[in-house]
C-alpha cells in the first residue's frame, strides 16, 4: 500500500510539473506574439480587370536592439523543368527533364540592409538556403545545388522570388520597443490564393520572436468570370473562344471592306 | 497604366504592347499565309506568359486572324477550298501520326537534338532555295530558269501525271492527283507535330514548289487551312489543359485581325516573287535566330516545360 501511494505521489508530482511547464511554454509563446506585432495594409487584395500588381505595407514593433525580417511564401507545388546543356560540345539545348517538389510559387524576403547578408546564417535560416533544404528533386542523381541555383534565377526573373533588402524602415522607439514599417512587393504574377507573411525578430544570430499573418489575393469581376468559365465549363469556354475569334475576324473583314481597301 | 490582368496566364500585360504584337504577326499572316506562332509564342513567353498558355492562347488568336485573312483573300478569289480541305485531311492524319513518332523519338533519347537540327537544316534549306529562286525571278532570269529546269520539270510532271485520281483544281489552275495534297498535307502534319509548330511556313513552300500553285492562291488557301487547325487546337487545349487565356487572345485578336487585313492588302500589291523573297528572308531570320539560340550559352540553365 505504501509503495502504491509513493508511486501515485511520484506520478502526481510529474503531472503537476508537466502542466506547469506547458503553462510556462504557452505563456512564453503568448509573450512572444504580444511582443512582435504585425499589421498588413491591405491584407486582402482584389485582382480586377486592370490589376498590375501592388504593394502591401507591414507595420509592427519588435524589442529594441532587434532587427525584423519578413518572409512571404505560398502555393507549395511541384514544377517540371527542362535542363539545358551542351550537346556534341557545341550546341546548347534541352538535355533532360527535372522535377522539383515542395517549392513555393512565391518566396520573398523583406529586410533591412543590415540583415541582407545574414538571412542565411545557420541560426536564422530565413532565406534561400532554407528553401533548398526543403526542396525535393527527381531524378535524385541530379545536382540539387546547381538546379536550385538556376531555378531561383528563373523565379527571380519572373518576379515571384526575391530578397528585398532596404525595404524596412525603423520609425521610432518607445517603452523598450522599436516600431518598423516594411514595403512588401506584390508582383502581378502572384496568383490568387492565400499567402503566409511571417515576421521574425532577430537579435545576434538567433530568432527571438516570430509571428505570422495571412495575405489573401482574390480575382474579382471579369478575371474571376473568365477563370470560372475556363475551369468549370472548359468545353463551352473553348467553343465560345473560337466563336468570338471567328466573329472578330469576320467583323474586321466587313469593316475593312466598308473602308474600301480592296 | 494601360495594363490588363490575364486570369489564366496569371500575369498582367501592357495592352498597347500586346495589341502591337498582334498587329505585327497579323500583318505577316496576311502577306505570307503563315500563322505566326513561331514568332508570337517566344515573344509572349518573353513578356512573362507561361509557355503552355502562350501557345494555346496564340492558337485562339490565329483563329481570328486567319478568319479575317481568309475572308479578305476569298474576296480576291485567292482561296482554293477543294485543295485546302484535302491538305487539311492529310494534315490531321499526319499530325496524329507525328504525335506517335515523337513519342518513339523521345523514348530513344536525344529527340530534342534531332528535332532542332532537322528544323534548322530544313529552314535553312527551304529559305535559301526560295530566296535564290525568287531573286532569279525578280532579276528577270525566268526564261533561263525555265530552260534549266525543263528536264527536271518534265520528269516531275510525268510522275505527277502518272498518279491515279487526276482532278482539276479550278482556283489554282492545276490538274493533279487527289492523293498529292493528301500526301503532302500528311507530310507537313507530321513535321508540324514533331516540331511543335503550326506548320504554315512549311506548308507554303510545299504548295508553291511541290503542288505548283500560284503564290497568291497559296497564301489564301494556307490561311483557310490554318483556321481549321487552330480551331481544333484551341478547343482541345481549353478542354483538356485549361491553358487558353481568352483575355490575352482577345487583345492579340484586336491587333491581328486588323494586321491580317492590311497584310492582305500589301499581298495584293506585291508580285509572287516579291512575296517569296520576303518569306524566304523571314524563314532565314528564324533559322539564324534558332542557330544563335543553339550556339550561345543560355543565361539560365533551366526552363519551365511547355510551349514550342
Amino acid at each position: 500500500m505504501k509503495v502504491l501511494s509513493k508511486y501515485i505521489g511520484k506520478q502526481f508530482i510529474f503531472i503537476i510539473a508537466l502542466i506547469a511547464s506547458i503553462i510556462l511554454i504557452n505563456n512564453g509563446a503568448f509573450a512572444s506574439k504580444e511582443n512582435l506585432e504585425i499589421e498588413l495594409k491591405p491584407n486582402h487584395i482584389n485582382i480586377g480587370t486592370f490589376y498590375n500588381g501592388t504593394t502591401v505595407t507591414a507595420k509592427g514593433k519588435i524589442p529594441v536592439g532587434a532587427e525584423v525580417v519578413l518572409r512571404i511564401s505560398g502555393h507549395y507545388t511541384e514544377l517540371h523543368l527542362k535542363k539545358k546543356g551542351k550537346i556534341a560540345g557545341l550546341l546548347w539545348m534541352n538535355i533532360g527533364d527535372v522535377t522539383v517538389g515542395n517549392v513555393p510559387e512565391v518566396f520573398m524576403v523583406v529586410c533591412s540592409q543590415n540583415m541582407k547578408d545574414r538571412i542565411d546564417d545557420p541560426g536564422l535560416n530565413l532565406g534561400y538556403k532554407y528553401l533548398e533544404k526543403m526542396m525535393t528533386i527527381e531524378p535524385e542523381y541530379e545536382d540539387k545545388g546547381f538546379i536550385f541555383k538556376e531555378f531561383v534565377k528563373l523565379q527571380e526573373k519572373s518576379g515571384t522570388y526575391g530578397i528585398f533588402s532596404g525595404n524596412v524602415r525603423y520609425t521610432g522607439e518607445s517603452g523598450g520597443f522599436r516600431t518598423f514599417e516594411a514595403t512588401i512587393p506584390v508582383p502581378p504574377k502572384m496568383k490568387q490564393g492565400e499567402y503566409k507573411v511571417e515576421a521574425f525578430a532577430v537579435r545576434g544570430n538567433e530568432i527571438i520572436e516570430s509571428s505570422a499573418e495571412e495575405l489573401i489575393l482574390k480575382q474579382v469581376g471579369f478575371p474571376a468570370l473568365v477563370s470560372k468559365l475556363a475551369f468549370n465549363y472548359s468545353l463551352l469556354y473553348g467553343i465560345g473562344a473560337v466563336i468570338i475569334a471567328i466573329f472578330a475576324g469576320l467583323l474586321m473583314g466587313i469593316l475593312f471592306k466598308g473602308g474600301g481597301s480592296h | 497604366m494601360f495594363h490588363m490582368y490575364l486570369p489564366i496566364a496569371g500575369n498582367s500585360v501592357n495592352i498597347l504592347l500586346i495589341f502591337g504584337l498582334g498587329g505585327f504577326v497579323g500583318l505577316l499572316s496576311g502577306i505570307f499565309g503563315v500563322g505566326g506562332g513561331f514568332l508570337m509564342t517566344p515573344l509572349l513567353i518573353m513578356f512573362g506568359i507561361p509557355p503552355t498558355v502562350a501557345a494555346a492562347s496564340d492558337s485562339n488568336q490565329i483563329v481570328g486572324a486567319s478568319t479575317s485573312g481568309t475572308l479578305a483573300h476569298w474576296r480576291l478569289g485567292n482561296v482554293d477550298f477543294k485543295m485546302g480541305i484535302l491538305l487539311l485531311i492529310g494534315g490531321i492524319i499526319g499530325g496524329t501520326f507525328g504525335v506517335q513518332i515523337i513519342k518513339i523519338l523521345r523514348a530513344m533519347g536525344n529527340a530534342d537534338f534531332l528535332i532542332k537540327i532537322t528544323y534548322v537544316i530544313m529552314l535553312g534549306g527551304v529559305g535559301s532555295y526560295m530566296f535564290i529562286d525568287s531573286l532569279k525571278g525578280l532579276r528577270g532570269s525566268t526564261a533561263t530558269k525555265k530552260d534549266e529546269s525543263q528536264g527536271k520539270e518534265s520528269t516531275y510532271a510525268k510522275m505527277l501525271k502518272s498518279l491515279p485520281f487526276q482532278t482539276r483544281f479550278e482556283k489554282s489552275g492545276i490538274e493533279i492527283s487527289l492523293l498529292l495534297p493528301l500526301i503532302f498535307g500528311a507530310f507537313v502534319g507530321i513535321l508540324a507535330a514533331i516540331m511543335g509548330v503550326g506548320g504554315g511556313f512549311i506548308m507554303v513552300p510545299v504548295m508553291v514548289y511541290l503542288l505548283r500553285m500560284p503564290m497568291h492562291v497559296v497564301v489564301g488557301t494556307s490561311l483557310f487551312q490554318i483556321l481549321f487547325t487552330c480551331v481544333d487546337v484551341t478547343i482541345m487545349q481549353a478542354y483538356a489543359n485549361h491553358t487558353v487565356d481568352f483575355v490575352l487572345a482577345l487583345l492579340l485578336l484586336l491587333g491581328s485581325t486588323i494586321g491580317a487585313q492590311i497584310g492582305t492588302s500589301i499581298n495584293k500589291r506585291l508580285k509572287g516573287d516579291q512575296i517569296k523573297i520576303l518569306l524566304a528572308t523571314l524563314v532565314l531570320l528564324v533559322c539564324v535566330k534558332m542557330l544563335y539560340g543553339l550556339l550561345v550559352p543560355p543565361e539560365i540553365m533551366v526552363a519551365l516545360k511547355g510551349g514550342h
